[in-house]
C-alpha cells in the first residue's frame, strides 16, 4: 500500500469510528422549546436557534415557533440568529423528561456592527475600516471543487483576477490583485495566520475561516517592501471557548473531464490538406489518395481520459474556558485529465490557544502537509500537432512512428514511457505568547517557521519509437528542493477609547530569514525498470551528474500603525514601516513605506440620522507608498557560469571552463508602489442591500527590468535595473443584497472591476522591452512601451487575403507573398511591408473582470452559484503557429483560401515561410469569456432523520465546477496565464482545465 | 528563589527578556549580509592562474555551440552555397531553405542566432582579455592565454566580418551605459583582426610545443594561417602569400597521406590540422560534445542523424573523373557509414537529396544519443593554406609557384594512382549485399558512378540506379577484380590500379546484377570486361598558366575543402556568387544585420543595402 492509500485508510477509519462515537452516550432527555420574535413582537419565521458551538439546531416555523428535542440533561446556551437580526444567547438549564421554554426577541442589526475584519497586525471592525479590504468566508472557499484554495478566489473579489496557472491536478494560480503594477513577479504576499509565504499550496479550504484581500496602500503597507502587489490574509478555524466538541466530516468524491477538445481535422482533411501544403510548396503529395482514411486517430482522445477526484475532511473542534483546540485532517486525490497526471495531499492541522492566567495567553496554528503526485508528460502539444493517420499502435501492438510528416512524435507513446513522481513535505505553524498589562497594552511574540521539502524523481526507459522519439539509455534523475524559513515577529499594541476618543496602535520589530536548497543527481544506465531501480544507486557511475545550489535572504523589519476615530464618525489611520534586505545593494539597503488614510461615516451624522433607507455611509480615502521585493536573492552581483568547457588533447579530455557571463548592478533597490485609493461603502434597507466602492491609482517606479539588450554585447542574460513605471487605475465595486421570505432566504452579489493598464517609461533611454518569443522562430509577439499596456500583442495587422498576383503587385507588400497569404496593412505608408509596419494588435490585460456570486435556501434545500468572467484581453495563439512539421491542422484550416474569390479571412495552407506564420492579427483572437465556475446544491436532512442516525446535521451535495464556458477563443481555455507579465497569455498548448463534478456528505455530530 | 512578582508578570517579564536577547544577537551578527551560495561572482573570480585558464577554457567551449558552429552556421555557410541544399524534409527549418533559395530577409532566425552566438564568443574573450593582464600568475602563461583569446576573437569576428560586413567593434565588456553601439566599417573590423592575429602570432607557441593534453589550442601556426586566410579576403595577396608561407616553412604541417582518414576519428589534429575544435562525447552528456555532426548525420534510425546540410547534385557533378575525394565526401544510401559500425545510409522516402556529407557523420554508439558527438570540426587545413599560398602567389604574379602549391594538394588527392577506370566503387552495405544474394562474407564494392564517356562507361559498365525499393536496383555492376586482382574493398581498387599507366588495356570482372521490378526475381551474371585507360590522367598536374590557372585553383578549393563550410564565403569573395547560385543578387554580398538587433540597438545600427 502506497503512502497516501494508507492516509486515505487512515482517514476513513477516524471518520468512521467518529461517526460511532456518539451511539455510546444516549441518555434520558428534555427538550426546549419557545418562539423567536422582533422588537414589534412579529414572530421571525425561518430564524435558526442552535445550540451553541455545535452546529446542533432547528429553525422557527411560519408562526416563529421552534423546539428543540432529545437533549441530554444539562446546561446549554442557546443562539437564535436572523439575517439583519443581531443574534442572542441564552443559557438554558434541561433537565431529564422536561420541556423547558425560553423566547427569542432580537433586535434588528442595523449596521451588523460585530464584524470583524482581519488586517495587518491585528483585528479591526469593518466599520472603522479606513482601508479598501475585501473578505471572503471559508465556506464559500470550500464549495469550489479545487485543490487550490487560490483558484477558489476566483470570482469572488472584485479587482482580484484569478488565472488557473494550468489545469494540471495540483496547479494553482497566477493571482493579480488591482492589475499589473510590475514587469516582475505579480503575485501578491500571503499572511496565513501571521506567517508571511509566497505560496498557499498546503492549505486546505476546509480549514479556512476567512480570508481577506488587502488592496489598497492603507492597507497592504505595514507589509512595506513586500505588499506591492497586494496582500492575502488568510485565518485558518479555531476552536471556540466554552463550547462543546463538535465533529464533522465531509466526504465528497467526482470526476473530473477536459472542457473543451480543440477542434482538429481527422485523418481525411488531415492528408488533403497536407497534400495541398506540399503541393503549395512544390512538392510531391505525402498521401497517393487522402480519401482512404476515415476519422483516423483522435489523439486527444488518446491522451485524455475521466479522472476521479476525491476529498475526505475531519475535524474536532471546541473549547473550554481556559483553552480552545481545533484538529483537523484532509486528504484530497485528483487525478489529472492528462493521462499518468495526479495529485494527492494529506494534511494536519491543529490551532489551540491556552490561557495561562488571566493576562498571559500561548497559541499555536499548526498545519503539516504532504503531497505525491505525478507530473502529467508533456503531450499537450504533441496531442494537438500529431499525425492523425498514424494509428497509436501497429498491427504488431509496437507504438507506431507518428513522426514521419508530422514534428510531434507519438504521444500515447510519450505518456507510455513517461515515469515520474513528486512528493513534498511542508509544516507551516507558528506559536505566539499574548501578555495584557496595564489595561490598554498587549505584548505579544510570534515565532513562525515554514520548512518546505520537495522531492522529483523521473526515471526514464529505454524505448525506441522512432529516430526522433526514442531514448538509447535508460536514466534516473532525483532532485530535491528544501525550503526554509522563520519568521519572528515582536509587536505591542494600545487600545483605548476616552470619552468620543478612540485609540489603537501597534508597533513592532519583525525578521525573517529564508533559505533555498537544491540537491540532486542523475545517472545512466539503470538496471532496471521497476519503481523500487528508480535511485540513483541503481544507475552506472560513469556519467554520473550532480547539482547542489542554494540561496538565502533575510529582512529586518521596524513597524507602527494608529488608528484614531472620534465619536465613530471621524476616523484616521497611519501606518509606517522600514524594512532593511538583504537583496538590494549596500547603498539601498533599507525603505521606508508610510501610509495614511481617512475615513468618514456620513450615517452617524445627525443629518442622516433620520434618513431610515440608509443604514450606512462610509466615504474613505487613503494613500501610500509600498514596495515590491520579489528579485532573485543577489542582483546586485554577477556569478560566475561553470562547466564552459573546452576539449583539448588526442585523447579528448574537458578543459573545465568558467567565466563571468553576465552583468551586475550594486545599486539595485525594490520598486516603489505608490497607490492612492477612494472609497464608499454603502448599506442600505437595514443592511439587506450593501455596496462597495473604490477608485484607485497605482503608480509603481524604479520596477527592476532585465532589459533585453542586443546580443552584441555578448551576455545571455542582463542585469536587474530600476527602470520602468507602470500606472493601474480602475474602479471597483461590489453589491450585495441578502433578503430572506419565510422559509426562502437567497444572497445576490456583483463584483466587478476595470483596469487601466499603462506603461509610463522603460527608464535610462529605453524605449520599449520585445517579449513573447515562440518556438518558431518568431523572436517576439509583444511589445512593451510608454503609452501601453504592458506586454502588447505587436505584429502585423491583416488586411485579408492576397487573392491574385495583380493584386500583391499593385499593393504594398512583403517580397515573396503569392496569392492565398495574408495581405499586411502597409501601417507607416512608405509602400512597403517591412517590420516598421508592425503595429499593436491586442492586449493580454482585460478591461473588466467580474463575478457574481448566488446563494439561495428554501428549507433544506441550499444552492449557490458562482459566474466569472473577463472582457477585453486578447490571447496569442502561438500553437497555431508553431509548425515544424505537416503538423494536424486546426478545423478552421478547413475554410483556406484555395484560390481567387474562395475566402478573405482564412489563407493558403502551408508551412513556416509563408507570412502568416510572423505575428499578425490572424494569431490574435478574442479572450472574453463568461464561465459558470461553480454550482452546488445541497440537502440537508430533516432533523428527524439525522437524529435517528445520532448525527446532529446531514446534509448531501453535488457540485459542478467549471461547468460551461462561454468564449470565441478557439482554444482549451481563455484562462492563460503566462511565464512573465511581459509575454502573458501567449497560448503554446496549456494543459487544459478541467469541468468536475462531485458528489459529498457533510455531516456533524 | 524567591520572587516577589506575580506568575503572569513573571512571564512577561521573561518574555521581553527573550526579545531583546534575540534582537541583540540579530544586530550582532551581519543579518543582511548574504552572498552567493556554491558559486563564485564577480566579487572573487580572477583571483589566481586556475580562474585565468578556466575564463579561457571558456572562450573556446562557445566553439562547439549550436549558435557557432551548428545549425544556422551550416546555412549561412553551406546550404546558401551551390555545395549543399537544406536538407531534411521539405518543411522542416524552412528558414534554413531561405538561405538556399536567396529569399531570407532580416529576420531570418539564422542570422540572429549566429549573430548571438558569435558575440558571445567575443564576449568571453573579451572578459579574459580584460581581467588576465591583472592575475597574479606565470608569466609564459599568462601571455600564452592572452594569445588564445585574442586568437579566437580574431576567428569570431572574421565570421561576422565576412557574413555581416560592418559589426559593431568591441574589445571589452560594455558597461550598462555603453549598450547602444554602431556598426564599425568593415575595413575597421579587419583591422581588429590583423592585430589581433598578430599579437597572437606573437604570443603563441608553435603546434609542436604544445604537450598531447594541450592539442586543440590555438598555436602559433593556427594565428598564421588564419591570417593568410583574413588577408586573402581583403585581397591583399602579399601578406596572404608571405604568411602562408611562413605556415609552410615552419615543417609543422604536412597533408597526409590518405584524405579519407583527416576525417575519421584518427585524423583528429593531424599534423595536416591547424585548428579545429575538439569535441568529445561522454556518458555525462552535452558538456563536451557538439552537435555538429548530429545535424548533418544520416536522417532516420538507426543512424540519429537530422540528414541537414547535404551535399548537392551541383558538388557531386564537379568533380573530376575519378576524384577520390568525391565518394570520401559524398555518402550515398547502401554505402556503409564510415565509422565502421556497418550501420547503413539507408534511402529516407521523406527526403528529397539522398546524399550525406561523408566527412562528418556522427558515430552510432554515442551515448545519449548523436547529439553528445564526438566529431571535431575542422576549421582550417594545410590543405587549405597551400590553396591560398597558390592563389595568392598567382595574385602576385608567381605562377610557377601558384602551379606548385595546387599541384601538391592533387598529388595528394591521386592516392598514390595516376589513372582512373572511370568509375568510382563503394563499400556496398552487408543488408543491401544479402537483398542481392551475394553471399559470403567478404565485402563488396559496387558502382554507381561510372563516367559515361570514360573507359567504364565505354566498356559497358552500368551504374546502380535505385528507386526507393531497397531490392529494385535495375542494373548494378559490382566490381570482382582488376587486371586479375581480387578486389573487395576500396582500398584493394586503388591498390590494383597503382602500377596501370595510361593507355593500358586493363582487364576487369564484373558481376552484374538486375531485377526488373521490385520483389522480382534476381539474375547474376558474371562477365569479363577490358577497359582502356585513357590518356588523361587521374588528377594530373596542372600546367595551365593565366586564368585558366586561377580557375583550377578555384576548382581544387571545392573539391578538396567541399562540405567543410569554405564554399559560401569564397564564392563571394572571388566575385562568382552571381554566376554560381541561384537567386543571388548584389545585396546578398553580405546578410542583413538580424532584424531584432536593429530593434534593440537603440535604432544607432543601421542595415545593410536592400534589404
Amino acid at each position: 500500500m502506497s503512502g497516501p492509500r494508507c492516509t486515505f485508510a487512515f482517514l476513513l477509519f477516524a471518520c468512521v469510528s467518529l461517526v460511532a462515537l456518539p451511539q455510546a452516550q444516549a441518555q434520558a432527555t428534555g427538550a426546549v422549546t419557545g418562539t423567536v420574535v422582533d422588537e414589534e413582537g412579529s414572530p421571525l419565521p425561518g430564524a435558526n436557534v442552535t445550540i451553541a458551538g455545535t452546529q446542533q439546531g432547528t429553525s422557527t416555523n411560519a408562526d416563529g415557533q421552534y423546539t428543540l428535542e432529545r437533549l441530554d440533561a444539562g446546561d446549554y446556551t442557546l443562539r437564535a440568529s436572523f439575517v439583519g437580526y443581531r443574534p442572542q444567547e441564552e443559557e438554558v438549564t434541561v433537565a431529564a423528561g422536561e420541556t423547558v421554554e425560553m423566547k427569542f426577541v432580537l433586535s434588528a442589526d442595523v449596521a451588523q456592527l460585530d464584524e470583524m475584519v482581519v488586517v495587518g497586525y491585528g483585528e479591526q471592525e469593518r466599520e472603522d475600516l479606513t482601508g479598501s479590504i475585501s473578505s471572503v468566508e471559508g465556506e464559500s472557499i470550500s464549495k469550489v471543487t479545487t485543490s487550490s484554495v487560490s483558484q477558489a478566489l476566483q470570482g469572488k473579489v472584485s479587482g482580484v483576477q484569478v488565472t488557473p496557472s494550468s489545469g494540471a491536478p495540483g496547479a494553482g494560480a497566477q493571482i493579480r490583485i488591482r492589475g499589473v503594477g510590475t514587469l516582475n513577479n505579480t503575485s501578491p504576499l500571503y499572511v496565513v495566520d501571521g506567517m508571511l509565504t509566497n505560496d498557499i499550496s498546503f492549505l486546505n479550504s476546509g480549514d479556512i475561516e476567512s480570508v481577506e484581500v488587502l488592496k489598497d496602500a492603507s492597507a497592504t503597507a505595514i507589509y512595506g517592501s513586500r505588499g506591492a502587489n497586494g496582500v492575502i490574509i488568510i485565518t485558518t478555524k479555531k476552536g471556540q471557548a466554552g463550547e462543546g466538541t463538535t465533529f464533522s466530516a465531509d466526504v465528497s468524491h467526482g470526476w473530473q473531464e477536459v472542457m473543451s477538445p480543440i477542434d482538429l481535422t481527422n485523418a481525411r482533411q488531415y492528408a488533403t490538406l497536407a497534400n495541398e501544403l506540399r503541393e503549395n510548396q512544390g512538392q510531391s503529395p505525402a498521401f497517393d489518395t487522402p480519401d482512404q482514411f476515415g476519422e483516423g486517430t483522435d489523439w486527444q482522445e488518446q491522451v485524455y481520459r475521466t479522472a476521479p477526484t476525491q476529498d475526505v475532511q475531519v475535524s474536532a473542534r471546541g473549547g473550554t474556558e481556559d483553552v480552545t483546540y481545533n484538529f483537523s485532517g484532509n486528504f484530497l486525490r485528483e487525478d489529472g485529465t492528462l493521462e499518468k497526471s495526479d495529485f494527492q495531499r494529506a494534511s494536519f492541522r491543529t490551532n489551540n490557544t491556552y490561557q495561562l492566567t488571566e493576562d498571559v495567553e500561548l497559541g499555536h496554528n499548526l498545519a503539516f502537509t504532504y503531497r505525491t503526485g505525478t507530473n502529467g508528460p508533456g503531450v499537450v502539444g504533441s496531442a494537438y500537432r500529431a499525425d492523425p493517420t498514424v494509428p497509436p499502435r501497429n498491427e504488431d501492438g509496437e507504438f507506431s512512428d507518428a513522426g514521419a510528416r508530422a514534428s510531434a512524435g507519438n504521444p500515447a507513446a510519450t505518456i507510455f514511457y513517461t515515469r515520474n513522481t513528486y512528493s513534498g513535505r511542508r509544516f507551516v505553524g507558528n506559536l505566539y505568547g499574548e501578555y495584557s498589562f496595564l489595561d490598554h497594552f498587549t505584548f505579544e511574540s510570534s515565532l513562525g517557521l515554514d520548512l518546505d521539502n520537495q522531492e522529483t524523481r523521473t526515471f526514464n526507459p529505454e524505448f525506441a519509437v522512432s529516430s526522433a522519439q526514442r531514448n538509447d539509455q535508460s536514466s534516473v534523475s532525483v532532485n530535491t528542493v528544501e525550503e526554509n524559513s522563520w519568521l519572528w515577529e515582536n509587536t505591542l499594541s494600545y487600545s483605548q477609547t476616552i470619552d468620543d476618543h478612540s485609540i489603537d496602535v501597534v508597533a513592532g520589530v519583525t525578521a525573517q530569514e529564508f533559505k533555498n536548497e537544491t540537491l540532486g543527481g542523475s545517472r545512466v544506465n539503470v538496471i532496471g525498470e521497476d519503481e523500487s531501480l528508480w535511485y540513483l544507486s541503481a544507475g552506472q557511475e560513469d556519467g554520473q551528474t550532480n547539482v547542489n545550489t542554494a540561496f538565502d535572504w533575510s529582512m529586518l523589519s521596524g513597524l507602527m500603525r494608529a488608528n484614531y476615530a472620534y465619536q465613530d464618525r471621524y476616523l484616521v489611520t497611519a501606518s509606517l514601516r522600514a524594512d532593511g534586505s538583504s537583496r538590494f545593494g549596500e547603498d539601498n539597503r533599507y525603505g521606508y513605506f508610510p501610509s495614511v488614510a481617512l475615513g468618514w461615516r456620513l450615517s452617524e451624522e445627525a443629518f442622516l440620522e433620520d434618513v431610515d433607507v440608509i443604514s450606512n455611509l462610509k466615504l474613505r480615502g487613503s494613500w501610500g507608498k509600498i514596495g515590491n521585493d520579489k528579485i532573485n536573492a543577489y542582483p546586485s552581483v554577477a556569478s560566475v557560469t561553470t562547466n564552459l568547457n573546452a576539449v583539448f588533447g588526442q585523447q579528448e579530455s574537458l578543459a573545465f571552463g568558467a567565466t563571468l557571463t553576465e552583468l551586475a548592478n550594486p545599486q539595485i533597490q525594490w520598486e516603489e508602489t505608490t497607490q492612492s485609493n477612494i472609497g464608499l461603502n454603502l448599506g442600505l434597507f437595514d443592511g439587506q442591500l450593501t455596496a462597495e466602492m473604490d477608485y484607485y491609482n497605482r503608480t509603481t517606479s524604479g520596477i527592476l527590468v532585465r532589459v533585453p539588450i542586443p546580443d552584441y554585447v555578448g551576455v545571455g542574460t542582463q542585469p536587474f535595473v530600476n527602470a520602468a513605471e507602470v500606472v493601474n487605475s480602475g474602479l471597483e465595486a461590489q453589491v450585495t443584497l441578502s433578503q430572506s421570505h419565510g422559509d426562502f432566504s437567497y444572497q445576490v452579489s456583483v463584483n466587478g472591476a476595470t483596469t487601466n493598464n499603462e506603461v509610463q517609461s522603460l527608464g535610462s533611454g529605453k524605449e520599449e522591452i520585445f517579449g513573447g518569443g515562440l518556438a518558431n522562430e518568431i523572436a517576439f509577439t509583444t511589445k512593451t512601451e510608454p503609452g501601453r499596456a504592458i506586454g502588447s500583442f505587436y505584429g502585423y495587422k491583416v488586411n485579408g487575403i492576397y487573392q491574385t498576383q495583380e493584386e500583391i503587385e499593385n499593393a504594398a507588400s512583403m517580397p515573396g507573398v503569392e496569392p492565398g497569404d495574408l495581405n499586411f496593412a502597409d501601417v507607416d505608408g512608405d509602400g512597403d511591408i517591412d517590420g516598421d509596419d508592425r503595429t499593436y494588435i491586442g492586449s493580454p490585460i482585460p478591461d473588466l473582470t467580474y463575478g457574481l456570486n448566488l446563494s439561495a435556501s428554501y428549507k433544506g434545500v441550499d444552492v449557490s452559484a458562482t459566474i466569472n468572467g473577463e472582457m477585453g484581453a486578447q490571447i496569442f495563439n502561438a500553437k497555431k503557429s508553431e509548425r515544424f512539421g505537416i503538423e494536424n491542422f486546426e478545423t478552421s484550416y478547413l475554410d483556406r483560401w484555395t484560390g481567387p474569390g474562395s475566402t478573405n479571412s482564412e489563407p493558403r495552407i502551408g508551412n513556416p515561410g509563408h507570412n502568416w506564420f510572423t505575428a499578425s492579427e490572424w494569431l490574435v483572437e478574442d479572450a472574453d469569456y463568461l464561465k459558470l465556475r461553480n454550482v452546488q446544491v445541497g440537502y440537508t436532512l430533516p432533523e428527524s432523520v439525522s437524529q435517528s442516525l445520532n448525527l446532529d446535521n446531514l446534509r448531501l451535495y453535488a457540485n459542478g465546477t467549471n461547468l460551461v464556458t462561454f468564449t470565441g477563443y478557439s482554444g482549451y481555455t481563455p484562462e492563460i496565464s503566462g511565464s512573465s507579465v511581459i509575454s502573458s497569455s501567449i497560448d503554446d498548448g496549456i494543459y487544459p482545465i478541467a469541468r468536475s463534478f462531485t458528489m459529498g456528505i457533510d455531516m456533524t455530530f | 528563589m524567591r520572587c516577589s512578582l506575580p506568575f503572569s508578570r513573571r512571564l512577561g517579564v521573561l518574555a521581553l527578556a527573550l526579545v531583546l536577547a534575540g534582537g541583540l544577537a540579530l544586530s550582532g551578527c551581519d543579518f543582511l549580509e548574504k552572498s552567493p551560495k556554491g558559486e563564485l561572482t564577480s566579487d572573487n573570480f580572477f583571483e589566481d592562474q586556475q580562474s585565468a585558464v578556466q575564463a579561457t577554457n571558456a572562450t573556446y567551449s562557445v566553439l562547439r555551440d549550436w549558435q557557432v558552429h551548428v545549425f544556422s552556421w551550416l546555412g549561412v555557410t553551406e546550404i546558401a552555397s551551390d555545395d549543399a541544399t537544406k536538407g531534411s524534409t521539405p518543411s522542416d527549418a524552412s528558414f534554413l531553405l531561405e538561405l538556399q533559395n536567396k529569399t531570407f530577409g532580416p529576420t531570418n532566425g539564422a542570422f540572429g542566432g549566429t549573430w548571438a552566438g558569435y558575440y558571445t564568443g567575443v564576449y568571453r574573450a573579451n572578459v579574459a582579455i580584460q581581467n588576465i593582464p591583472s592575475v597574479d600568475m606565470e608569466a609564459g602563461l599568462q601571455e600564452r592565454l592572452m594569445g588564445e583569446n585574442k586568437f579566437l576573437r580574431a576567428y569570431y569576428y572574421f565570421f561576422l566580418v565576412r557574413a555581416y560586413g560592418g559589426v559593431p567593434k568591441i574589445t571589452a565588456p560594455l558597461k550598462s551605459d555603453e549598450f547602444e553601439q554602431p556598426r564599425a566599417p568593415r575595413d575597421s573590423i579587419y583591422a581588429l583582426i590583423e592585430r589581433d592575429l598578430t599579437d597572437a602570432i606573437d604570443a603563441l607557441p608553435p603546434r609542436s610545443a604544445y604537450g598531447g593534453s594541450e592539442t586543440g589550442r590555438a598555436t602559433q601556426g593556427a594565428a598564421e594561417g588564419l591570417l593568410a586566410k583574413v588577408h586573402l579576403f581583403q585581397e591583399e595577396y602579399d601578406e596572404a602569400l608571405a604568411h602562408a608561407e611562413n605556415v609552410i616553412a615552419s615543417n609543422e604541417y604536412s597533408l597526409l597521406d590518405d584524405y579519407w582518414t583527416i576525417f575519421r576519428p584518427e585524423g583528429e589534429h593531424s599534423s595536416g590540422s591547424l585548428f579545429e575544435v575538439g569535441a568529445v562525447a561522454r556518458e555525462s552528456g552535452a558538456e563536451g560534445s557538439s552537435q555538429y555532426a548530429q545535424v548533418q548525420g544520416v536522417r532516420g534510425s538507426a543512424n540519429n542523424g537530422w540528414g541537414f546540410n547535404q551535399p548537392s547534385p551541383d558538388l557531386e557533378a564537379s568533380y573530376e573523373p575519378g576524384d577520390p575525394r568525391h565518394q570520401a565526401t559524398i555518402l550515398h544510401p547502401w554505402e556503409t557509414l564510415p565509422d565502421g559500425s556497418g550501420v547503413v545510409a539507408e534511402v529516407n522516402p521523406n527526403m528529397t537529396n539522398q546524399r550525406y556529407n561523408e566527412k562528418v557523420q556522427p558515430a552510432v554508439d554515442a551515448p545519449g544519443g548523436s547529439g553528445n558527438n564526438t566529431v571535431n570540426i575542422r576549421r582550417l587545413r594545410y590543405a587549405d593554406v597551400l590553396l591560398i599560398a597558390a592563389e595568392a602567389a598567382y595574385e602576385t604574379g608567381d605562377e610557377a609557384t601558384a602551379r606548385q602549391y595546387l599541384n601538391d594538394v592533387r598529388e595528394r588527392a591521386r592516392e598514390g594512382r595516376s589513372v582512373t577506370l572511370g568509375l568510382q566503387p563503394e563499400t556496398m552495405s552487408e543488408p543491401l549485399a544479402e537483398t542481392l544474394g551475394l553471399a559470403g562474407s567478404a565485402p563488396h564494392v559496387f558502382v554507381r558512378y561510372a563516367d559515361e564517356e570514360g573507359p567504364a562507361g565505354q566498356a559497358g559498365v552500368r551504374s546502380f540506379a535505385y528507386s526507393e525499393e531497397p531490392v529494385l536496383v535495375d542494373t548494378l555492376d559490382v566490381l570482382e577484380s582488376v587486371d586479375g586482382t581480387e578486389v573487395t574493398t576500396r582500398e584493394e581498387y586503388r591498390t590494383a590500379l597503382q602500377g596501370v599507366s595510361a593507355g593500358e588495356a586493363v582487364p576487369v570482372d564484373i558481376t552484374r546484377v538486375q531485377q526488373e521490378e521490385s520483389g522480382g526475381s534476381i539474375t547474376t551474371t558474371t562477365q569479363p570486361m577490358s577497359m582502356t585507360v585513357p590518356a588523361e590522367e587521374l588528377l594530373p598536374d596542372v600546367t595551365a598558366g593565366g586564368q585558366a590557372l586561377l580557375e583550377a585553383i578555384w576548382a581544387e578549393r571545392r573539391a578538396e575543402l567541399a562540405m567543410e563550410q569554405h564554399r559560401y564565403f569564397d564564392l563571394i569573395r572571388q566575385g562568382r556568387a552571381a554566376e554560381a547560385l541561384d537567386g543571388f543578387e548584389s545585396k546578398h554580398t553580405v546578410y542583413p544585420i538580424p532584424q531584432s538587433e536593429i530593434d534593440l540597438s537603440g535604432g544607432v545600427m543601421d542595415q545593410n543595402d536592400g534589404y
